[in-house]
């Protein structure tokens, strides 16, 4: 049984909202085994983001973990002090990458110098700076930047928007973390740099064995990179799957309606659509949250809420279908 | 019959500044003050307990009584009726030195921006000319040029302020102009006075409007302190700044007195500043998603 | 006679710095953002024009409409020359002629409510005659796009992005024009909404018989809405034919290379194994020279350095600029 570096468990989170609490995360239950990239999909609203910000802390202060825990290898990192989480977990051990690499990265420092950062820090504060900077020309050259010694010294606005996050990646990996997270890293990107991008993640995994939790909203991206797939809605995960499985059969009816709306370039037949509108966050009438949209739903999806339950190989299912 | 759907837009727009401004404890509390003063500058004559010119030299330099309750100035003259008139001169420099501003500020600043060129670089020009004096010195020169009086203090007044307009509507214009909705406008076949008038000034107003709030309560301030100097309303007239005036030479013997005007400034500038940061916040579209 | 026909498109933006910037790099600097290009749309056409940042695309559909004057270079609507339009002329093209912008809340007037929006190129064309009249226009507009009579009065703040989408289509539609540029309709919108507007567009235009030229960067939806496809690149056409041949028989490496970046989910390659093209577009400031693709062309020769290649026919309506062809 291969080790399971990060398992949540019944995690629900909070925002606080004019005196009233949005529950925007419900119920959460997930699992990542070592070197496994998992994605997490989803529409506007489906708290994926939100999950992914949880993890490392990096909510506002109005929003506030409910109840659950987060396993982070062994340990609940719900209960660590802020000082300990900051040194020990946060850009250590999970690092994080994010949607918009133009606002990563601070525009008054040369990039170089914001890579020698992450390095001094990482060798804590031992070595100088000198020192590092080969290292970081080496760093840029690994995730593909040409010239690299010319590129140390420019500014984050001479570089482009894949380049930038390639940058974002490299800092990311500096400390060779056990999880990464990346909240759309590519969504900002064209078609053909998304690809380059892909292809680098890809391989840095393979080789640092980091294990990755992506967000993301394109299905098509995620398809061609991670192992498993756990889709959102309305801030519950309402099916995973591998990836191969859930797009071949598709369990739950959110899933199966959000795969008939994708257009995709091999067919041409009619897209289909799902009636009315994703809930607002936190926003969320009783019962199973899709029900009002669903084609399928009958009396028991009203008033009760479904929760995941296995229903196949390593394949989980929130609805009440699967009951019958 | 057309009128009645424009009305209908107009009325939905108000309703949601008002609904918002509701929840707001400044626009209350600055609005109630503003009206107080208002209903003063107009109605003075009928809501005076005394004759504010009626002299009585036997009740000089009296504190507060139950017959004068801010008690009598130096000529024994009812200094609360006296106080209640003296909203005038302050309501007719504030929005009259302030309505000046605007216009001629809107005026140029469109131009700048939509004509650009020379005549915006002359514009701006006479920006920086204007800007460059220390306040305070321009306004003196240009009183004794001219000579005081209470239109001379407005239109100054309004000379003076007008490039801060002009140069927030030049700018706000320029960014506007490059707003998507316009492109849209554009693209629907819209000309430029209509894009002018219906986009871009509707949507600079309201930065218009929070200024001239806050330059209302200035201005008050900047008549007060010129007749404090001689250089602004000349007696019969009076104004509150004329009444600090004249009760600074009092100040050993009857200290209340000076207090009165001082207290009505600051209260007037207080309303007006408040009303004007809750209408910021209220006539902000992105800023009040919840309503 | 094609509806729309652009010949030799050109729109060069100059850099306005100081002269002593110009000084500096000899001259001001031109930025080619559309260089040459030249294309006709066919009646109830759609032309989907595709390329990554840079390409000009974004700039193209803003010419074609002329809410950016050409540098150089023909557009005919209609068979006339509408760089030559008068201010009269050019209000009636762009009564026909109608564009939907890519961010669907900033194309709206945050202080207008929807009927306002929608309501607006009627007032600008006169073609109100009262109250009943605007309403009832409105309201029907609106019921074209799947909004209830509801959202008339509402802020677009108040909407969601997909409402706001529709409403600016209900804006475009109002004077029932013949041709729509689509500046990335579907952009930032959610996959349910997407498909959503996609359908509507695609029943609008058989319904009104419409003209489109949609610009786009999602390639699986260019092969749901278009029926021709001009793919560029740093201000050129590189490739252009009809939906199907780009598809299943593209001839242009850069076409080549695009499409092969592009995963379906029924796909079985990963992106770890995958050859992608390396390298990232060049600046539109100093393009190389001869073809500008040549860089990054794993099938470049010698020729390609030097001299820049024609679009020319490799078959019946396939064009493509590439000397492999010549």
């Amino acid at each position: 049984m291969q080790d399971k570096i990060l398992k949540i468990n019944d995690l629900a989170v909070e925002y606080k909202n004019k005196g009233s609490y949005l529950r925007v995360l419900e119920d959460i239950n997930l699992e990542l085994e070592s070197g496994e990239i998992l994605a997490l999909v989803g529409e506007s609203g489906s708290g994926k983001s939100t999950l992914g910000k949880t993890i490392l802390r990096l909510l506002p202060d109005s929003a506030r973990i409910k109840s659950g825990s987060i396993i982070f290898k062994g340990e609940d990192i719900c209960n660590l002090s802020e000082k300990d989480f900051n040194d020990q977990i946060r850009g250590q051990e999970i690092a994080m990458v994010f949607q918009n690499p133009q606002n990563a990265l601070n525009p008054v420092f040369k990039v170089g110098t914001q890579i020698l950062d992450v390095l001094y820090f990482k060798s804590k504060k031992q070595k100088k700076r000198k020192e590092l900077k080969k290292e970081a020309v080496e760093i840029l050259k690994k995730v593909g930047i040409s010239d690299p010694e010319y590129r140390f010294d420019e500014y984050p606005h001479q570089f482009s928007g894949g380049m930038k996050q390639r940058v974002m990646l490299a800092m990311a990996f500096i400390s060779n973390p056990s999880l990464l997270i990346a909240d759309e890293p590519t969504t900002a990107l064209d078609l053909t740099v998304e690809a380059q991008i892909l292809n680098l993640l890809s391989n840095l995994v393979e080789e640092y064995k980091t294990s990755i939790l992506y967000i993301s909203h394109d299905l098509g991206a995620v398809a061609g990179l991670s192992d498993r797939i756990a889709v959102m809605y309305a801030g519950r995960i309402v099916e995973v799957a591998a990836t191969k499985e859930l797009f071949a059969e598709p369990n739950h009816p959110y899933t199966e309606a959000l795969l008939k709306c994708l257009p995709d370039y091999k067919k041409t037949e009619e897209l289909q659509t799902i009636p009315g509108q994703v809930p607002d966050l936190g926003n969320y009438s009783t019962g199973c949250k899709f029900h009002s949209r669903c084609s399928y739903s009958f009396e028991r999806c009203r008033k009760e809420e479904p929760h995941l339950k296995e229903i196949g190989s390593n394949h989980f299912s929130a609805c009440f279908l699967n009951d019958s | 019959m057309f009128k009645s759907q424009k009305f209908f837009r107009f009325k939905k727009k108000i309703i949601r500044v008002i609904k918002i401004m509701k929840n707001d404890y400044k626009a209350y509390l600055g609005g109630l003050i503003i009206m107080l003063i208002l209903i003063s500058a107009i109605f003075a004559p009928f809501i005076v307990p005394a004759d504010p010119y009626k002299t009585n030299v036997t009740k000089r330099l009296e504190g507060p009584s139950l017959e004068n309750f801010m008690g009598t100035d130096s000529l024994g003259r009812d200094i609360l009726s006296r106080l209640i008139y003296a909203a005038r001169p302050a309501v007719l420099v504030a929005f009259g030195g302030i309505i000046i501003s605007v216009i001629i500020g809107i005026i140029l600043g469109l131009l700048a921006a939509y004509v650009g060129g020379i005549l915006g670089s002359i514009i701006l020009f006479i920006f920086d000319v204007i800007r460059a004096f220390p306040p305070i010195i321009l306004i003196l020169v240009l009183l004794s040029i001219i000579g005081p009086s209470l239109l001379s203090v407005i239109v100054i007044l309004g000379v003076t302020i007008m490039p801060r307009y002009g140069r927030v509507v030049r700018a706000e214009t320029l960014s506007e102009k490059e707003e998507d909705f316009v492109e849209a406008a554009r693209s629907l076949g819209a000309d430029n006075s209509r894009i002018i008038f219906k986009h871009i000034l509707p949507n600079i107003f309201a930065s218009v409007l929070v200024l001239s709030g806050m330059d209302m309560a200035s201005m008050i301030m900047w008549e007060a302190g010129l007749s404090f100097l001689g250089l602004g309303l000349q007696p019969p007239l009076s104004s509150w700044g004329v009444m600090l005036q004249e009760s600074y030479q009092y100040i050993q013997t009857a200290p209340l007195m000076i207090v009165w005007p001082a207290l009505a400034i600051m209260l007037t500038m207080f309303g007006f500043s408040t009303f004007a940061e809750s209408l910021r916040v209220a006539l902000n579209p992105k800023l009040n998603q919840e309503v | 006679m094609a509806l729309v026909e652009v010949k030799n498109l050109k729109k060069y933006f100059v850099n306005n710095d100081g002269f002593l910037y110009k000084i500096a790099n000899k001259g001001p600097i031109n930025v080619k953002a559309v260089d040459d290009v030249s294309f006709k749309i066919e009646k109830e056409d759609t032309l989907a024009v595709v390329g990554e940042s840079g390409c000009g695309k974004t700039t193209v559909a803003r010419s074609v409409l002329r809410l950016i004057e050409p540098t150089a270079g023909e557009i005919l609507y209609r068979g006339k020359l509408i760089n030559d339009f008068n201010k009269k002329e050019l209000k009636d093209f762009r009564s026909d002629a109608q564009m939907i912008l890519q961010d669907p809340r900033s194309s709206l007037n945050p202080r207008f409510i929807v009927e306002e929006i929608v309501s607006e190129p009627l007032y600008i064309h006169d073609k109100i005659k009262d109250d009943f009249n605007l309403l009832d226009r409105v309201w029907e507009l609106l019921d074209m796009v799947g909004l209830s009579k509801r959202y008339s009065e509402l802020f677009p703040h108040e909407l969601s992005g997909g409402q706001a989408r529709r409403v600016g289509i209900a804006r475009a539609l109002a004077l029932q024009p013949e041709f729509i540029v689509c500046d990335e309709p579907t952009s930032g919108l959610d996959i349910s909404i997407m498909s959503a507007i996609l359908n509507l567009m695609k029943n609008l235009q058989q319904e009104y018989q419409l003209t489109y030229l949609w610009i786009s960067h999602n390639l699986h939806e260019v092969r749901y809405i278009s029926n021709k496809v001009a793919v560029m690149y740093l201000g050129k056409i590189v490739e252009i034919t009809d939906t199907d041949t780009i598809f299943n028989n593209s001839v242009h490496p850069y076409t080549e290379a695009l499409f092969s970046s592009l995963r379906g989910i029924n796909d079985d390659w990963n992106y770890k194994d995958r050859e992608i093209i390396q390298g990232e577009v060049p600046s539109p400031i100093n393009p190389p020279s001869g073809c500008s693709f040549h860089p990054r062309c794993k099938y470049s020769f010698d020729k390609c350095k030097k001299i820049e290649p024609e679009l020319k026919a490799v078959e019946a309506g396939h064009l493509t600029s590439c000397h492999l062809y010549n």
